[in-house]
């Protein structure tokens, strides 16, 4: 597992002492750690895109501005829309669900009419 | 023999195109007069011949019919079996561009090397898959190009059109908006973005729901029970959508054998009200290049059309509104990739392409101001970036005593690893008893035809690995396979 260490400016190496084997082996397991839980997410995510409505499947919050709203949208589009192209099935799944709940939320909420 | 070829392999169309010796891109017709073949495969049981075209869209059973091949190009694992045996993507396109080289060389001579147009969103596997496929034909890809950049060289060639130009490409099965600007004979392509499932295919889908609704409404029945009778059915909800390009109104009879007919009827208003969702991820995708690219509507000089989706009017009103003024449409929308394609076989060294996706490796990222860690993905090459290009990224070990790096490769701009994907891996082994804190550095190279390699060196040991970027599953072609399947290929019997 690598350990990339960021300062403003860029890529800079880390001074820091080695991290310990507990914190290594730690950091080691995160990504099996990820992968199970995204496995367990993507499982029950059928059942949820179901239940939820667009609202909450886009987690807006209350008091969100107009600009905020669409600047919120737009992150959310473009994340969904790169993954209608992913290599996990369940994910292209989850995405088209979430694709259609952000153009919902846009045309309830923004009311972009179109000509 | 056609020295500069160009083929537009679409989702629900196919055409080749060869410039002419004047300099100017012709399509060259197949052999049943058509400009444009739809790439639809009917695999015959009874004579062992393979149908593309019009004759395998209109006719034959439909369960040995394959449409839309193209959106399962990235799909690893997926297959179809015909009279046992087995077919992949790639080796179902290479019947589509058999048929397309077969015909079209009785016009223009030969055709061994061609250029291809892919959308710009097409990942490796498929852009792979596509060469195959060309492979599989008998052809020697040159180039690959995407979709909007081909269109761009046309609409630059035929309209002389200069500066900065959106170009809104809606196909058959996908939409794909690139930005990019002209000046003299250059062409440099700011950025691409692209949307799947968005294209005419799932407009078709839309109006074979509202025929099945007003069906079922008057029928009490469902309007199809099969997939001979859902095909007609598509198909006339295909044909009422191009109709509604030209009248606000059509009416027709639709219906099958067991339950009768039924009248059906559709306004452009709610046409336009039924599609509206997927419209309005067309103008996000749009807004979404803009953003990339760090312009506003106003920055934008030109906006051109492609594909014969472009024709819906709802798509040029949205437009309009967005820019403030009219798109710009060539007629022949559906011609100009494949024309494009042609120009680009011999003018694509003055034509600067970008990534059309981002590489990089999982990581543990640090803030040092912070000390926050957070699992990221961690870009290498940003999606984007003038391509062909090489960029590196040093990271340290975290654990001691490592005997093997291991480098995740991933795909995508997202740094949530979870909405990446993970293309490939490289494990490296290092010589025993390291510290953590060992330095690595790991390169991504993107060549002209979007192919990428990675590069991982161990600055301790010296040691290095690079590999090409692979996918694996059943329907993933070696080059062996591809190399025997070529010989199969050439030898069937496609009409």
């Amino acid at each position: 597992m690598f350990k990339k260490v960021l300062e403003e400016l860029g890529k800079v190496f880390s001074t820091r002492e080695p991290i310990s084997a507990s914190q290594a082996s730690a950091a080691a397991e995160k990504l099996e750690e990820l992968k199970q839980k995204e496995d367990e997410r993507l499982e029950k995510t059928d059942t949820e895109l179901k239940t939820k409505s667009a609202e909450e499947l886009c987690e807006l919050k209350d008091g969100m501005t107009v600009e905020e709203l669409r600047a919120h949208l737009q992150n959310l589009y473009k994340r969904h829309n790169r993954a209608a192209s992913s290599l996990d099935a369940r994910r292209r799944d989850e995405a088209e669900v979430m694709l259609n709940a952000i153009v919902e939320v846009r045309q309830r909420y923004l009311d972009k009419a179109i000509d | 023999m056609a020295q500069y070829v160009g083929i537009d392999l679409g989702t629900t169309t196919s055409g080749l195109a060869i410039l002419r010796d004047d300099g100017h891109p012709e399509i060259v017709p197949n052999g049943d007069g058509e400009r444009l073949t739809p790439s639809v495969v009917y695999f015959d049981r009874h004579e062992g011949v393979k149908l593309v075209g019009s004759a395998a869209r209109d006719g034959g059973d439909p369960d040995r019919t394959v449409h839309c091949i193209k959106k399962r190009m990235d799909d690893p694992n997926y297959i179809l079996e015909f009279d046992g045996k087995r077919w992949t993507p790639p080796e179902i396109s290479a019947l589509v561009l058999s048929k397309l080289r077969r015909e079209c060389s009785k016009i223009c001579g030969d055709v061994d090397e061609v250029v291809i147009t892919v959308p710009a969103l097409f990942n490796e596997l498929a852009r792979k898959s596509t060469v195959a496929a060309a492979r599989m034909a008998g052809m020697k890809v040159r180039r690959l190009v995407n979709e909007p950049t081909a269109a761009a060289l046309y609409y630059a060639h035929r309209f002389g059109i200069m500066g900065r130009i959106l170009v809104y490409d809606l196909g058959g099965g996908t939409l794909d908006v690139t930005i990019l600007e002209v000046f003299g004979e250059e062409i440099r392509i700011l950025l691409s973005e692209g949307a799947r499932h968005l294209g005419g295919s799932d407009f078709d889908e839309v109006v074979l729901e509202i025929y099945a609704k007003q069906f079922r409404d008057e029928r009490g029945a469902e309007l199809y029970n099969d997939e001979r009778q859902r095909r007609r059915a598509l198909k006339a909800g295909e044909d009422a959508k191009k109709m509604l390009s030209k009248l606000k109104q059509v009416t027709d009879t639709i219906g099958n054998d067991q339950d009768g007919i039924a009248r059906v009827n559709l306004t452009r208003e709610l046409f336009e009200e039924a599609v509206g969702r997927l419209m309005m991820r067309t103008e996000m995708l749009v807004e979404q290049a803009l953003a990339g690219a760090d312009l506003t509507p106003k920055d934008v000089d030109h906006v051109v059309l492609v594909g014969g989706s472009t024709r819906i009017p709802r798509v040029r009103q949205m437009l309009e509104r967005v820019f403030g003024f009219a798109p710009r449409s060539c007629g022949n929308v559906d011609e100009c990739v494949a024309l494009g394609a042609a120009l680009f076989a011999k003018y694509g060294a003055q034509v600067n392409e970008v990534c059309n996706h981002g590489y990089g490796t999982l990581a543990i990222i640090e803030n040092v101001e912070t000390g926050e860690e957070a699992f990221q993905n961690s870009i290498v090459i940003p999606k984007n970036t003038p391509i062909p290009c090489a960029e590196s990224q040093t990271y340290i070990t975290s654990e001691a005593d490592e005997r093997f790096i291991e480098v995740e490769i991933t795909q995508g701009e997202d740094s949530d690893p979870r909405y990446v994907d993970i293309v490939g891996k490289i494990t490296l082994e290092v010589p025993p008893g390291r510290p953590a804190g060992c330095e690595v550095t790991v390169t991504y190279s993107y060549d002209e035809n979007q192919r990428v390699r990675a590069l991982v060196l161990d600055k301790e040991s010296g040691r290095s690995q690079d590999v090409a970027i692979s996918y694996k599953g059943e329907g993933v072609l070696s080059d062996a396979q591809i190399e025997d399947m070529a010989t199969y290929i050439q030898g069937l019997r496609i009409e």
